[in-house]
């Protein structure tokens, strides 16, 4: 039998449930959301990479699954992303949700890629425009354009504001 | 104003511990997911590894060094466009990033285009540019632009000039990608290449390669020749979900492309290389085959049930399931539309799935792992 390996048993322990959130509402399935995870941490594993803190650590680490989820959706053939209403036939996801709340979670799940990250990593997540950027790879201002679509999408949508707080 | 958009929100949405255990062992075991998704960044990092050693290994063929010759030595200038294309649309799934969806008939063409184009060096006779506004462009060009963050297609269908260029912006593009994170240190995928897993004689990957060769003639007529890169990976000591231990194989069957051509996976019990798992994917599998309603679906149901039901009982020994649920499996055609019926089968505490295609009764996947 192995040592265990503190670090990487960490390091699971600490953020894969935030990872699974991030890419399980972009994902849509259960199967592909463990498959992006495990690649995320392989990486972490076999690169050993160096980090200043541990929200440089975090960031890293959304960043790579990020770009798991991108080439997931790219190469998408094998496992369907299912409406939420499928979705809860299996999984407990709006248990004890309002009903708004549960119209808001529908909502964001219907958006589209691009525009549900931004939103995943502003409101849930909590990071500033600019890390958005940095950990998304593009500009402070496409993020604040993306904010601000889905910000319609939504509002549009509910028939009521949602709040964008800079 | 309060923030209607929180956490708890997806408070419901957890990981398990039993999940949180799993990444953790294949993490220590080395394990990729290898899925077939990833075969085009392991396609691309073998290309890269081969630009710096200078040297292919014996089998590549000359329409591949042609291709890679091709994707490397793109000029400063359209590297740098690539760059920025990549930097724009960090997370742009395929759909997202096209004025409009590829027609089936223009994923037909380019299914066989793509064959010419990797295989025989037929490269198109422009690259597809890059404009900064849509005003730049003429009417029915394929063109990437700038300040839209989008490929836009053609109203019309494309021809076959312009489904080159099409697959060479995709294969390029993957490159430069790649490029980009492997300068920041990630590694675009794993467990893919662009050359088949060597084998030797005798050894268990040569024995699981032969057994799944015979499962691919059996179940798909499939033969394999050199323009198929098979990919073999041997776990020891793995655990299905029922808590058996085996020695797993895992064995993927794919030729380079756009991902829409027919790809193929078995999984084998490498002990006794019995079959775990054989499917097919990409739409492929499905272009060529007639679609139905789900109305339509519905009347075949009981047919391709039966034709399920002795697949499994022929190949893993199972009768009369506990319970059997179906659903169609619409492969993001045309909405309402489907090509085949997959069935989830009980017997006890095992499940089995089986997926049949309506038209002709073919097994497109099979699993009891």
């Amino acid at each position: 039998m192995k040592n265990r390996d503190v670090d990487l048993e960490s390091v699971i322990d600490r953020y894969s449930d935030m990872l699974y959130k991030i890419c399980f509402l972009i994902l849509k399935n259960e199967q592909d959301t463990k498959d992006v995870l495990q690649e995320t941490f392989l990486i972490y594993y076999t690169k050993k990479p160096k980090f200043e803190n541990e929200e440089h650590k975090k960031a890293w680490l959304i960043k790579v699954s990020q770009n798991k989820c991108k080439e997931f959706l790219r190469f998408h053939k094998r496992h369907a992303a299912l409406p939420l209403e499928d979705m809860e036939e299996t999984l407990v996801i709006t248990d004890g949700l309002s009903g708004s709340d549960k119209e808001i979670l529908s909502l964001i799940w219907d958006l589209d890629y691009k525009l549900k990250s931004v939103v995943i990593l502003f409101y849930i997540e909590g990071y500033s425009v600019n890390e958005i950027a940095d950990i998304l790879k593009t500009s402070p201002s496409a993020v604040k354009k993306r904010l601000q679509r889905a910000r319609e999408k939504l509002s549009v949508k509910y028939k009521r504001e949602v709040a964008y707080e800079k | 104003m309060k923030n209607k958009i929180n956490k708890d929100l997806i408070s419901n949405i957890e990981i398990s511990d039993d999940m949180k255990e799993a990444l953790y062992i294949n993490c220590l075991k080395n394990r990729s997911t290898a899925d077939f998704r990833f075969k085009y960044s392991g396609l691309l990092s073998v290309l890269i590894m081969v630009a710096v050693f200078g040297v292919f290994s014996i089998g590549a063929s000359a329409a591949i060094i042609t291709f890679w010759n091709r994707i490397s030595n793109m000029d400063d200038e359209e590297y740098t466009s690539y760059v920025a294309e990549v930097d724009a649309d960090t997370f742009i799934s395929t759909d997202e990033g096209f004025s409009r969806e590829l027609t089936l008939d223009e994923i037909k063409r380019i299914i066989e285009l793509e064959r010419k184009y990797y295989d025989e060096s037929v490269f198109p006779e422009k690259i597809m540019p890059h404009y900064q506004t849509r005003d730049e462009m003429s009417d029915n060009e394929l063109a990437y632009v700038v300040s839209d963050n989008l490929v836009y297609l053609p109203q019309k269908e494309m021809d076959d000039e312009q489904l080159l260029e099409y697959i060479d912006h995709d294969a390029k593009k993957r490159y430069v990608n790649i490029q980009e994170l492997r300068a920041e240190g990630i590694e675009p995928g794993q467990g893919m290449a662009l050359e088949s897993t060597p084998l030797t004689d005798g050894s268990i990957e040569a024995k699981a390669k032969k057994a799944a060769d015979k499962y691919l003639k059996d179940y798909y007529n499939l033969v394999t020749d050199d323009s198929w890169i098979v990919l073999v990976d041997i776990f020891d000591e793995e655990e299905d979900r029922y808590g058996n231990i085996m020695t797993l194989g895992i064995l993927h069957y794919y030729q380079l492309g756009t991902g829409y051509a027919t790809s193929y996976d078995v999984y084998l019990n490498a002990d006794d290389m019995s079959l775990l798992l054989i499917g097919e994917a990409g739409y492929g599998s499905i272009l060529y085959s007639k679609n139905y309603t789900f109305a339509e679906a519905e009347e075949y149901v009981k047919e391709c049930e039966g034709k399920a039901l002795e697949a499994v009982k022929s190949e893993f020994g199972l009768e009369n399931p506990d319970s059997i649920k179906y659903d169609f499996e619409g492969f993001n055609l045309e909405d309402g539309k489907t090509a085949s019926i997959n069935y989830e089968m009980k017997f006890d505490e095992r499940i089995v799935y089986a997926e049949v295609r309506i038209e002709d009764g073919e097994i497109l996947y099979l699993s009891r792992f």
